[in-house]
Parts: C-alpha cells; sequence; structure tokens
C-alpha cells in the first residue's frame, strides 16, 4: 500500500471514529486500528496527533468546497448560485455532524485549527463578495462578510439541532432580496 | 456576617475595576498579580474572590458587557417597539462597542478562554433573544431564526470596526438592508 494510500485511510476512519467517540477519548492507537494499522506506523504518516487532526479539518473542507463546486458549476452568476452554494454547505456540515463535533471543539481551542478555517472563510467571503458584485448588491464587501456570519451561524444551530432549519435557511436568504 | 464576608462583594467589585483599568490602559497581559496590584490588594485577593484567573476573565467581560447592555436599554426603553427600535439597539449596541476597544481587545485576546467564549456565546444568545421578542411583537416572519441571525451580523459588525478602529457606514447600512427587508417578507 502506498503512503498516500495509508494516509487516505487513516483519514477515513476519522470520520469513522467521529461517530463512535468524543475527541477527548481520541488517539492515535485509536485511529491506526480504526484503520487495521499497527498504531507504530502512525508517526510515520502524522508526526502527531495534532497534525492529524489538521489534516482531518483541511480534508472536511476541502470536501465541503468540492460539494459547492458540484452544486455550482453549472449555475450563472447570482443569486440562484449562492442559493445553491449555501444550501450545499449547510447540507455538507450537516452531513458530516460527528467530524464537525470534534472540529467545533477544536477550533474553539485550538489557535492553530482556529486559524486554518479562517483563512478558508476568507476564501468564500471573497466568492461572495464576486457574487454580489455581479448582482449590484450595494456593499458588495461588507455584505459577503455579514451573509457569510449569517451561513456559519445557521451551519451552527443545525449541528446543535441536528437537523435542517427550514426557518434559519429562509430567513438568511432574505438578505439577498435586498439586491433585487 | 464576618467582616471579611461583608468585604467581599467590595473586594470583587474593586478588582473587575482594576481589571477594566488595565484593559483600558491596552495592557495585553492581565494576571493575577497585575490586578491585585492595581488594585492596591495583596497578591493573593484575586485567587480569594475568583475560582481562576479564567473566571474572573470571564466576570470582567460580563461587567464590560452589563454596562453596555445598560445603555442600549436606557437608549431604547422607551422608543415604541418596531423595527426602528432594533435598529437605534444595534446602532446603539456598535457605538457602545466602538467607543470600548479595551472590550473587543479582551474577547479577542481570550478567544480560546472556555469562560471567556461562554460568556461571549450566551450573551451574542440573549440578545438574539431580545430581538426575537421584538420580531415576535411586531409579526416578523421566523422571529426567533431573525433575532439569531440579526445578534451575528451586529457581533460581526462590530468586530469589523474594532479591526477598523472607526465606523463603517457601509456594513452599517448592508446589516440594517437586512433588517428592513425583514419586514418585507
Amino acid at each position: 500500500m502506498t503512503a498516500q494510500a495509508v494516509r487516505e485511510g487513516l483519514i477515513a476512519a476519522g470520520y469513522r471514529a467521529a461517530v463512535e467517540c468524543r475527541l477527548a477519548e481520541l488517539t492515535a492507537e485509536r485511529i491506526a486500528a480504526a484503520a487495521g494499522l499497527d498504531s507504530r506506523e502512525f508517526p510515520a504518516h502524522f508526526g502527531s496527533l495534532k497534525e492529524y487532526l489538521l489534516a482531518l479539518q483541511q480534508h472536511f473542507l476541502d470536501d465541503l468546497r468540492g460539494k459547492i463546486v458540484v452544486a455550482t458549476m453549472h449555475s450563472a452568476p447570482g443569486a440562484e448560485r449562492i442559493r445553491a452554494a449555501t444550501m450545499a454547505f449547510l447540507d455538507g456540515c450537516l452531513a458530516q455532524r460527528p467530524l464537525r463535533s470534534w472540529l467545533i471543539e477544536l477550533r474553539a481551542t485550538d489557535p492553530e485549527v482556529f486559524d486554518m478555517l479562517v483563512k478558508r472563510n476568507a476564501v468564500y467571503t471573497q466568492l461572495l463578495r464576486i457574487e454580489f458584485e455581479s448582482m449590484r448588491m450595494p456593499h458588495a464587501v461588507e455584505s459577503a462578510r455579514l451573509f457569510f456570519v449569517m451561513t456559519q451561524e445557521t451551519a451552527l444551530a443545525e449541528h446543535d439541532a441536528g437537523q435542517v432549519l427550514a426557518d434559519m435557511r429562509e430567513t438568511m436568504l432574505v438578505f439577498l432580496k435586498v439586491a433585487a | 456576617m464576618s467582616k471579611a464576608e461583608a468585604a467581599g462583594p467590595d473586594i470583587r467589585r474593586a478588582l473587575l475595576a482594576a481589571g477594566k483599568q488595565l484593559a483600558e490602559r491596552g495592557e495585553k497581559g492581565i494576571s493575577a498579580e497585575s490586578v491585585s496590584a492595581e488594585a492596591g490588594l495583596q497578591g493573593a485577593s484575586l485567587g480569594q474572590h475568583f475560582q481562576t484567573l479564567s473566571h474572573y476573565l470571564g466576570c470582567l467581560v460580563e461587567a464590560i458587557l452589563d454596562e453596555l447592555r445598560d445603555e442600549i436599554t436606557a437608549e431604547t426603553a422607551k422608543l415604541p417597539q418596531g423595527l426602528a427600535r432594533v435598529q437605534r439597539s444595534m446602532e446603539s449596541y456598535l457605538e457602545g462597542n466602538l467607543c470600548r476597544p479595551h472590550l473587543r481587545s479582551l474577547m479577542a485576546t481570550h478567544r480560546f478562554d472556555p469562560v471567556v467564549a461562554e460568556v461571549s456565546r450566551r450573551r451574542t444568545y440573549g440578545y438574539g433573544m431580545l430581538m426575537n421578542m421584538e420580531f415576535a411583537g411586531i409579526g416578523t416572519p421566523f422571529p426567533a431564526a431573525a433575532g439569531r441571525l440579526c445578534a451575528v451580523m451586529a457581533v460581526e459588525t462590530a468586530i469589523a470596526e474594532h479591526e477598523a478602529g472607526r465606523r463603517l457606514p457601509d456594513m452599517r447600512e448592508a446589516l440594517y438592508a437586512f433588517l428592513w427587508q425583514l419586514r418585507k417578507q
């Protein structure tokens, strides 16, 4: 098995382990066992549990971005594409609720994990700005920042509720009518 | 009640006032020693009145947020219920944050402190609940959702203005545009 395949196996094991245990119970041994590896192999692929968790978050964020791309690739710029992207973002977050529990906990306590998220969110905010500009939304830069913070809050509310919250989604999409 | 017990609340207040002064001066590393020294008390005082430094910082942030809340209440309590009052409360919240840069600095510096983070989360939730009641009173669809979203948007605007060190009229306008759009649903 290639090193890349082993790494991918360990990352996939993280998603499964998140269903079964809390972050505080996570160990390199547990991940290795879930991936069918000897725990002594873990450090060769991830130097530490922290490095592994950073890679896991990166994987989650990349996967989420991929879902958004698929959901929007045939849409023209504008409100409908933002709506599709937002729904893909929210659905993607909810679909990985166990892993998100780990990541939410980590982001609240680990500056490195938090910074990685801030950087990715800055990309989303820039993309939103471009969409808002195409819609001639007033104050596109500021609107993008506000819209994204609503998206994050809705994702958090749905995470806590364990289900889609249609009221939150509908209310946040009212923002797009400002440009209409 | 013993003399020590009677003095307790006063000492707590003195320690919180000292922390506020340190924060206002832009002191980055607030410690038990620096707070006690600022208050003119012995080094061990903080530990006698607050469970941990983390709890002290949580109380400090809460005390500053209480001031802000009281200001907003004083400015809006006599206004008629409606979106204009919600906007006025947001305006007051943003102005209150701008004239207290130490509040946002404290919250940012101690972002990863669980007690400070919990205070921040709880207050934003409370702010959202107040707006929920306002929205429910004027028949806005999904008032709880509207309240929660407006609260985080107001907080985000306050953070942006703190980062910029000035009012951001465009961001406020975007925030208020959403607020008034809620009425038109």
